[in-house]
């Protein structure tokens, strides 16, 4: 098949990452496979796979594992192999083999340079990828393994020998697949995917996948399977094995970061190697070994279209879709979200490297003991536990507690009016949806999605709570005693009398209050270190409130054309003579945004530049900084007094906090 | 020779919708001067209702979908910059208009509404002089440039040499090189493009396919993609900046599109004379930006409907994001699209 014309197959997913830290002891399989197993729903029967990445695995031959369709074809992968000259062949034979099945794993280990079987493997898989699959190589790392195939993470895991006493390794990555548009009838299309030493697992779709290929068909690789989350293994190790790059470097060209903030020494690398950066949706895991050290990383997209939390204990750093996937192996554990288009970083000898955000924040672990005869949600189904939760209710109980939760979805949802739902653990994704009156309590930490489309009572969060917190929020009230993640309290509404209200203790990730179009949205930014909000807040937004205790910058409201243009544009102004050398000057000092154009420019000129921030799809907004007036008091101070009680803080702090100074945030 | 196709089509790719709708971004028309007009869901566009004109009209753009959401670039960054020279110069979209024979008037206007936004201008005309502190947004002929001192050159964006003497290929390079000016290698759409290699091994910066030369043998479309996969298989791509030039270039769309066959920038010409009509340097300026900000807009209405957040990085080359319907397929397939329905 023309390479250049590779069909496309994509996915979505869940993931996983575990890595020991230096001292403690290695991780079982079993471990992987309990914590990717407790987000089945995430995936399909369509794929799955690990990858272990191990230090003591020797390093001093290759481990080439390729899919055969028929002997015949493990012969043609050997003989490709032997003859290839600096290629030496020290041991070959099946995996496992089981006639009824399509491919099986057939393993050579091979000795060589790393650069010449690289070679060899892409020019043989160019020779088994034709009009007809007759196999794949899928991995040929020193440290590396690779065991996927088609089914769920149990299947794969118990006919790879990974379930009950199988392997244990350093690094752990696994994933569960939901193929959207592509076969998964095939393992060859199973994650992970690897080059090299690297071992990669992705949930998302990714619009660079063109570009990507491009670049590495540039790099001189051949043959692709045809998902997107096969190049990101490529890029890797291109950029680190071939270009020399550092594995910080290369995770910083991979997520794209925005030209107004990079680095000018990544902007140059962007350039050099334009083509190696991903765009579109991506939650990527990585597993690597130098020989030396184990890294875990892990990627995020600019926008963060998709889920991803780190953890951290005393023995372990881990990478998940879900939060409850890291309780699952470590219930007490320090869990956090990575910024959208940054990075996380660990390694097994130096530790955390990178922690994904400037402020490192977590909500501390409370614990999920004092079962006093609610239900025990210990292993439940999530249909399972929805169902006792809904069979008590009609059995008239008005009070319901769960213990254990861990991961279980769409609790709260469909309940009467009146109910109060008492949850120890982490509720899973969209907890509270549609809620018309019930209250929600949870003693932990909440996942994506909280209180979608709620119309009524009221979500108590002890902890912190991730993305999309409050989406279409249109009554009630959501109160988080810690910090939320991107998009919160995107496309509230209010209709009469019915105005909702989303309180964060903490702070807030990007697109805050994005599409708001009524209520009321506090940061309260309590015990946070510099601004408690990210980019882009309010963008697009038409109607509601927004206050943000102390100063934000200006330049992050809204959508602003970059700095850049903005300069540019204010250097013709100079040099038609419409402004002066003075007025020029304070406003690049300023910044770029368009409070500051207005606080410097009238008239013409004001007119003049006005067109690169006006747009006829969104409205104006308004960004005062000051103390709140007797009206802002009324309508916020009700919602605090409540948080304050919730949380039971000091009530002169109250006090204090309703004097300070705000951003306030709403359209013109 | 001037493909005698090339020309026939060339007049008539002005269809009185695209000549309206120019009109109305810059402004000489209607009430929503930079504005993107958005429309509904089904085409009114080419191949499928208007007959296509050129091998762009086959060419669609395959969207994003379900599991890679479209970008909304009213509330969301698409950044619409390109760094052309391997960094030296940054375009805040990547538009580069030729300012030839433009009459004076209209050649002033667009040369500040180019400054103003950050984009380019491409001079080969005569005199010189009235490019007198624009000089930043213009690259300049080495015709026009003729006994031009290296201090003055430094002001110029770039230089532009022409393909038909290697030994004058090399010297500006290295004259460039000395002076640290980008030099762009104007080269027609012909079959051998083995030129564009030795002049990207003797150090241009940019190769500028210009479809308004004489000695073009082939459609912008088919040479463009050719030489971006050239350099590509040679691995020199990112060693240079491509610019696409044809005075046929109509809008958003068509540069989108040429950016998708490996542009990273686009130089038009007749496109700025048909959107702005006539009046002072003033209202000329201000249609060119009003034109510019709308098309820019609609370019980012694309690039977010197929899910890219970025033309730089994301666009460039990017075959995958397009399907062509109809196209006679040896042309397709030296354009490395693949047909729609595949997936």
């Amino acid at each position: 098949m023309n390479p250049w014309e590779t069909p496309i197959h994509k996915s979505g997913c869940g993931v996983l990452g575990i890595l020991r830290k230096s001292g403690a002891g290695k991780i079982p399989s079993e471990q992987a496979l309990t914590a990717i197993e407790c987000v089945r729903y995430r995936g399909s029967r369509l794929g799955a796979g690990f990858a272990s990445i191990d230090l003591d695995r020797g390093g001093s031959a290759f481990k080439v594992k390729a899919f055969v369709d028929s002997m015949e074809t493990a012969e043609l992968v050997d003989k490709l192999l032997s003859e290839r000259q600096g290629i030496r062949i020290v041991e070959r034979g099946y995996e496992d083999y089981d006639p009824g099945r399509r491919f099986n794993t057939w393993v050579t280990w091979v000795r060589g340079e790393a650069d010449t079987v690289s070679q060899a493997v892409s020019e043989i898989n160019q020779v088994l990828w034709g009009e007809r699959i007759r196999g794949r190589i899928y991995s040929w790392g020193r440290f590396v393994d690779v065991f996927k195939g088609v089914g769920y993470p149990r299947d794969v895991a118990e006919s790879c020998m990974l379930a009950k006493g199988g392997v244990e390794a350093d690094l752990w990555i696994a994933h569960t697949r939901q193929p959207t548009n592509s076969p998964g009838i095939y393992p060859v299309w199973s994650h992970p995917f690897s080059s090299h030493e690297w071992a990669v697992v992705h949930n998302g779709d990714i619009s660079s996948f063109g570009a990507n290929m491009e670049f590495l068909l540039m790099s001189g690789v051949r043959s692709f399977v045809g998902t997107d989350s096969e190049v990101i293994a490529y890029l890797l190790d291109h950029l680190t094995r071939r270009e020399g790059l550092g594995i910080e470097e290369a995770a910083q060209l991979l997520c794209n970061p925005y030209d107004n903030l990079c680095p000018p020494h990544i902007r140059r690398l962007i350039t050099r190697y334009r083509g190696a950066q991903l765009d579109g949706p991506f939650t990527v895991v990585a597993g690597y070994s130098d020989g030396r050290d184990v890294y875990l990383l892990a990627l995020t997209d600019r926008s963060k279209f998709r889920p991803i939390v780190v953890g951290e204990d005393e023995e372990r750093f881990y990478v998940a879709s879900e939060e409850a996937q890291i309780r699952a192996l470590s219930p007490g554990a320090r869990v956090w979200t990575v910024e959208p288009g940054r990075y996380f970083l660990a390694s097994l000898r130096r530790g955390l490297i990178d922690p994904g955000r400037d402020s490192l924040v977590a909500a501390p672990y409370l614990g999920n003991d004092g079962w006093d005869g609610g239900i025990d949600a210990e292993g439940m189904d999530y249909r399972r536990l929805n169902d006792e939760i809904r069979r008590r209710v009609e059995a008239g109980e008005r009070r319901i507690k769960v213990f254990n939760v861990r991961g279980q979805r769409y609790l709260g949802v469909g309940l009467p009016p009146g109910v109060k739902l008492e949850i120890h653990g982490v509720p899973g994704n969209c907890l509270g949806n549609f809620n018309e009156g019930v209250e929600i309590e949870v003693y932990g930490n909440a996942q994506d999605d909280v209180g979608d489309t709620m119309h009524a009572g009221r979500i108590i969060i002890h902890g912190d709570a991730r993305d999309v917190i409050g989406q279409a929020l249109q009554g009630g009230m959501i109160l988080v005693k810690g910090n939320v993640g991107n998009r919160a309290a995107i496309q509230m509404r209010e209709y009469m009398d019915r105005r909702p209200y989303l309180i964060v203790g903490g702070r807030a990730d990007d697109y805050f209050g994005e599409y708001m179009a009524g209520g009321v949205a506090v940061i309260l930014g309590l015990g946070v270190k510099g601004e408690p909000v990210g980019k882009h807040v309010a963008t697009g937004m038409v109607g509601g409130r927004i206050y943000i205790r102390g100063r934000i910058s200006e330049e992050k409201v809204g959508l602003q054309p970059p700095r850049q243009d903005v300069e540019r544009y204010l250097k013709g102004l100079l040099k038609e003579g419409l402004i002066t050398p003075q007025t020029y000057q304070k406003r690049i000092e300023e910044g770029a945004s368009f409070k500051a154009v207005e606080r410097h420019l009238t008239g013409k000129p004001l007119k003049r530049i006005w067109r690169l921030f006006e747009n006829k799809h969104t409205k104006q907004l308004e960004i005062e900084y000051r103390k709140l007036t007797s009206e802002d008091i009324e309508l916020i101070k009700p919602a605090l007094t409540e948080f304050w009680k919730t949380f039971n803080l000091p009530p002169n702090l109250l006090q204090q906090t309703l004097n300070q100074e705000y951003t306030i945030i709403h359209p013109r | 020779m001037v493909s005698r196709v090339r020309q026939e089509e060339a007049r008539k790719v002005w269809s009185e919708r695209r000549i309206k709708h120019l009109q109305s971004l810059a402004g000489a028309t209607g009430k929503s001067p930079a504005e993107a007009v958005i429309e509904s869901m089904g085409a009114t566009s080419p191949p499928l209702v208007e007959e296509p004109k050129v091998i762009l009209d086959y060419i669609v753009s395959d969207g994003a979908q379900v599991t890679r959401p479209s970008i909304d670039p009213y509330r969301e960054p698409i950044e619409t910059h390109i760094h052309l020279f391997s960094g030296k110069v940054r375009l805040s979209m990547p538009f580069i208009a030729k300012l030839d024979d433009l009459d004076e008037g209209l050649g002033r206007a667009v040369l500040r509404a180019s400054y103003n936004l950050g984009t380019l201008t491409y001079y080969r005309g005569g005199g010189r002089g009235w490019l007198d502190g624009y000089e930043e947004a213009v690259l300049i002929d080495v015709d026009t440039a003729s006994g031009m001192g290296g201090e003055e050159a430094r002001r110029y964006a770039g230089l532009v040499v022409g393909h038909n003497s290697g030994e004058r290929i090399r010297f500006t390079a290295a004259f460039g090189r000395m002076l640290g000016i980008p030099v762009v290698l104007r080269h027609p759409t012909s079959r051998n493009l083995n030129q564009i290699i030795h002049a990207t091994l003797s150090g241009v910066s940019g190769i500028m396919l210009d479809e308004d030369m004489d000695e073009g043998e082939e459609d912008l479309e088919v040479s463009l993609s050719e030489a971006d996969t050239l350099l590509k298989e040679k691995g020199l791509r990112n060693r240079v900046s491509i610019i696409a030039s044809s005075r046929r270039v109509r809008g958003a769309d068509d540069i989108f599109k040429l950016m998708g066959l490996g542009a990273d920038a686009v130089c038009f010409r007749d496109m700025v004379q048909v959107a702005v009509g006539e009046g002072d340097l003033e209202t000329l300026q201000d249609r060119v930006e009003c034109l510019y900000l709308g098309l820019q807009k609609e370019v980012k209405l694309l690039a977010g409907a197929a899910g890219v957040s970025s033309l730089y990085t994301t666009l460039i080359g990017n075959r995958e994001l397009f399907r062509a319907i109809n196209l006679d397929p040896s042309i397709r397939k030296r354009l490395r699209i693949k047909p729609g329905g595949v997936g």
